[in-house]
């Protein structure tokens, strides 16, 4: 039996909005997935290191405008050893911003208008390679 | 499944004299301008005055929004909506809390940081306040008073009678605790009391002043539908009016028509979009006759604002909102509104350009101005379908209202948490829809482009970082140049009204003049009310 794929959702803008949030969370429990909700406002150490200890596959991140918190989470993550966490944004993310976050170690960014299917789809897909990368090496 | 509006109702291919058979036009239509007003507040509407032209406004620094404020006003915009930071302002945060601090380049992305009497000045400068409308960006409960202090404290300055100023609060529930809740916010209970200060400040003070007018928009826009949006804005406005009963300083008719214009969203579902404001506007006068005895025309006609949809705007293939805000404002226009504000085309991208916000303004004035829509009042009274449907928002409405009395009333389903599942369910209802092709949103689920057809451009404000220095700094030479006794008495007046019963806009009047921040002010709420997080169910 697959292991179940655990999430870590947080809302590290201080804006409040959490409508995009509670229908990702909803979906990807609804596809079988665990989905642990971090928090507002938390900042990249506090994000990071709740992966680390809930040991998730998967960060999400819901945001919106500006991205500076997400690009610390993605220095953190780099210097992990061992398994790094897929690092997913959502939200309203500006056409000039996608190329940047994905070039800092964003692995999937969902912007405004993108399907739940295609969430739930891409986590399955990358944590399945994830795995299958595992059992090869 | 059958064809259904967003909210559910089932709708049948045709409509015809059967299905009103029921209706008795006197007790339920009535002429606009009298009870019931389901056909409009005012016999003549439109012709004697069109509708506000209302948009939000406000980016970067205090400058910055006076700029955007003066450019829509010299374009035809009637009134003005000052939009505060969401970052401190909604919060009443201290700028080098770590929270704030770690994201300074978010300021002033949702708004200005007005954080002080100062700001508001900046703000407003060369803005002719006595003739205008005004929303002073009063928009969460723990800021209201705060920004309705300030905004009057500037009239003041410039030797203006607080009676002549004309214009509208929130101090809204919904953003607050509902749609954009954020952290360390003071409890729903002590917000109530905060708004029904103002109201009896604004009752007696400023009788141009709505100082809590009700934005159902931000309940529909988190997820309710539009029959739920109707019932959370009278639910809301039901705690307002209990409370101010309890008070017993004023009797119904003497506060009710400052609550009595609210706001609503149209959803991309035109007749029920109609229907809506048809239906709230009969639910209104009832509630206001029958439950509370009112019986001065005031209490009992409900005015309207819309906010033309912001969460049916799509970021894929921009100009498409410009329709879309087009067909939301001729629903609002032919529901009968005092006043609206149209989203700008490319808020699902960025902060609005010039180019789009002049859009939003243009769309109203090409409706009010070229279409005749504006000619005749309430030109679908009488429709065999849009009569049966303001019938069935009205019996829905009134269901959810009673199922929110079931959960204790507004501020018990609130702080339960009972709402906040209701409105996640309901997103997730729709966005099933949505990801399932049901609703069909163009150029999202269906006629897509792989590239973008248009070209928008991408606004960018002032960097966060730059915002915050300047803020900073002058929030430093305020404290420098304040004088300490006046300011350290004020606080300490401040905190005594809040701890009290007694009401607290004389003595906010006082802290803001006394040049002591919003943060200042907010940790001094915090510190008497507590704090409270809200129960989201993610």
């Amino acid at each position: 039996m697959e292991t179940r794929i655990r999430v870590l959702t947080v809302r590290p803008s201080l804006d409040g909005h959490w409508r995009g949030l509670a229908v990702v969370s909803t979906a990807l429990r609804d596809a079988g997935m665990e989905v642990i909700y971090g928090g507002v406002a938390l900042n990249a150490d506090e994000i990071t290191s709740a992966a680390i200890q809930e040991d998730v596959d998967v960060i999400g991140l819901s945001m919106y405008g500006r991205f500076g918190i997400a690009y610390k989470v993605c220095e953190m993550l780099r210097d992990l050893p061992g398994r790094r966490p897929l690092l997913l944004v959502g939200g309203a993310v500006p056409p000039d911003e996608i190329q940047p976050l994905k070039d800092s170690g964003v692995d999937g960014i969902f912007v405004a208008g993108s399907s739940l299917d295609s969430i739930v789809a891409y986590i399955r897909a990358k944590c399945r390679e994830r795995a299958d990368d595992a059992e090869a090496s | 499944m059958g064809v259904t509006t967003t909210s559910g109702i089932p709708l049948k291919t045709v409509y015809t004299p059967a299905d009103i058979a029921e209706l008795d036009y006197e007790r339920e239509i009535g002429d606009p301008g009298r009870e019931p007003y389901t056909r409009g507040p005012y016999p003549e509407m439109y012709r004697a005055r069109p509708w506000r032209i209302f948009q939000l406004s406000g980016y970067g620094l205090p400058e910055d929004e006076r700029d955007r404020i003066r450019f829509l006003l010299e374009h035809g915009e009637t009134g003005f909506i000052m939009e505060p930071d969401l970052m401190t302002l909604y919060g009443m945060y201290d700028l080098d809390s770590p929270e704030v601090y770690e994201r300074r380049e978010e300021l002033g992305m949702y708004g200005a940081p007005l954080l002080s009497l100062r700001e508001y000045e900046r703000a407003l400068e060369g803005i002719p306040i006595e003739k205008l409308y005004a929303h002073p960006g009063a928009a969460t409960p723990i800021c209201s008073p705060y920004c309705h202090a300030c905004y009057f404290s500037v009239a003041r300055n410039r030797g203006i009678p607080l009676r002549e100023l004309r214009g509208t609060g929130e101090g809204d529930f919904f953003l607050a605790y509902l749609a954009t809740p954020m952290t360390k916010l003071i409890p729903p209970e002590h917000g109530l009391r905060l708004n029904c200060d103002l109201i009896e400040f604004c009752v007696e003070n400023l009788p141009g002043w709505v100082p809590v007018s009700v934005p159902g928009t931000n309940a529909r826009e988190s997820g309710l539908n539009g029959v739920q949006q109707i019932a959370v804005t009278f639910a809301n406005n039901i705690a307002y009016i209990e409370e101010l009963l309890r008070r017993g300083r004023h009797k119904i008719d003497d506060f009710a028509h400052t609550l009595g214009g609210v706001g609503f969203c149209p959803h991309m579902d035109f007749f029920e979009d109609i229907a809506i404001m048809r239906a709230a506007r009969r639910m209104w006068c009832r509630l206001l006759k029958e439950r509370y005895g009112a019986a001065d025309p005031r209490s009992t006609r409900l005015r309207i604002h819309v906010n033309v949809e912001g969460s049916t705007s799509t970021r894929q293939q921009p100009l498409n909102n410009i329709v879309r805000g087009t067909v939301g404002m001729m629903a609002a226009a032919l529901g009968g509104v005092q006043s609206a504000g149209v989203t700008a085309f490319d808020e699902a991208i960025c902060i609005p350009s010039e180019q789009a916000h002049i859009m939003s303004v243009r769309t109203q004035q090409i409706l009010q101005l070229e279409s005749g829509i504006a000619n005749v009042v309430d030109p679908l009274a009488g429709s065999y379908f849009v009569e049966h449907l303001t019938n069935e928002v009205e019996t829905r409405a009134w269901d959810y209202l009673n199922a929110i009395e079931r959960h204790g009333g507004f501020i018990a389903a609130l702080k339960s948490g009972w709402l906040h599942r209701e409105t996640a369910r309901e997103a997730m209802a729709y966005e099933q829809k949505v990801n399932r092709g049901e609703i069909k949103v163009v150029g999202v689920n269906c006629e897509r482009m792989e590239e973008e057809p248009y070209q928008v451009p991408v606004f960018s404000a002032r960097p966060g970082e730059e915002v915050y220095r300047i803020i900073s700094e002058r929030l430093e030479e305020l404290k420098r140049e304040r004088d300490p006794r006046e300011a350290a008495g004020a606080l300490d007046n401040l905190r005594r009204a809040l701890e009290s019963e007694e009401n607290v806009m004389p003595a906010m009047m006082r802290a803001v003049t006394a040049g002591l921040t919003a943060c200042e002010i907010g940790n001094v709420e915090r510190a008497a009310f507590g704090v409270w997080e809200a129960p989201l169910p993610l």
